[in-house]
């Protein structure tokens, strides 16, 4: 009797915190598996390349179901036009981008950035790049962290 | 029943109500129709948005800290964001009479719980000359929403 008492408020306990834990937050951590996902102006090209230049430490790799987390995105560029060139003597575009870094399996977005260059030196490698930098501070702060 | 007994199931009973109220306080309460808040902590879905802004939003709601988590798949939400947006580039005598290159950027927002189908909140963004195009239309929106989860109201 006593222990069957005993047994029945262990799993009573042990199963209330159980649920009373909240689910911790997917966190995006070194050496995770990253697919990213066609976007608008081939600006996953440029995020690839951005992402092996400033040596985030993630593994980009081609097939969803090998990923553990997926990038998507939009980019836009803004060409100057004469207006543009002749009065302020710019002939540098304006780019905007936006990333979101998603959980496969949670569902959940685990990072997300736009960046916005006006007059941009390189296009949309600036654009890419600053995604890319952020990313990895992301990365760096989260490893950080779980030390 | 012995002393000790009785003192186990009510340390036990005791756990139990603790472990459910602090689950209550974690967990989003089934609200009703007429509720209009936006607790902490939901799950919001954000539909896909003309010109990619949804991701717009995911990085302003990601910088500006909105106390939600942001979920890709609609079934798993208590809320769903939808929207529209538009954007004005500058014109040549924009550029040329008021040396202003910068974007006219327009959004209007509005969130949905999905469990009553009302909408618990709405916002409209209009910036004349946006000097991040939509990232600051975007970061308008998170901002607000931002004040009014933790307003409560």
């Amino acid at each position: 009797m006593k222990s069957t008492i005993l047994s029945f408020t262990l799993l009573s306990v042990m199963s209330s915190f159980a649920f009373a834990q909240s689910a911790p937050a997917d966190k995006l951590t070194p050496g995770a598996k990253v697919f990213i996902n066609a976007m608008t102006d081939n600006f996953d090209t440029y995020l690839k390349a951005a992402i092996e230049k400033k040596k985030v430490p993630v593994v980009v790799v081609a097939s969803r179901d090998e990923a553990d987390y997926e990038i998507k995105g939009t980019a836009e560029t803004q060409k100057a036009g004469a207006a543009k060139k002749i009065m302020l003597g710019s002939w540098h575009s304006d780019e905007q981008a936006s990333i979101s870094v998603s959980g496969i399996k949670s569902g959940e977005i685990v990072y997300a950035y736009s960046a916005n260059k006006k007059n941009s030196a390189h296009g949309k490698q600036s654009s890419a790049e600053s995604c890319a930098v952020h990313l990895k501070d992301e990365i760096e702060k989260n490893a950080k962290a779980a030390r | 029943m012995s002393t000790s007994l009785r003192m186990i199931m009510c340390t036990a009973l005791l756990t139990c109500v603790c472990a459910t109220a602090r689950a209550q306080e974690g967990a989003i309460a089934v609200p009703n129709a007429g509720d209009l808040r936006i607790p902490a902590r939901s799950r919001l879905f954000i539909s896909p948005i003309e010109g990619g802004y949804d991701i717009y939003l995911s990085a302003a709601m990601t910088k500006k800290e909105v106390p939600l988590i942001i979920v890709t798949d609609r079934s798993k939400a208590d809320f769903e964001l939808t929207g529209v947006t538009e954007t004005d580039k500058a014109g040549w005598a924009k550029i040329i009479f008021m040396r202003n290159t910068s974007t006219a950027e327009q959004a209007s927002v509005k969130i949905v719980n999905l469990k009553t189908d009302t909408v618990v909140w709405a916002y409209n963004v209009n910036k004349s000359s946006s000097a991040r195009g939509k990232q600051s239309s975007s970061e308008a929106c998170a901002k607000h929403l931002k004040e009014k989860i933790e307003k409560g109201s």
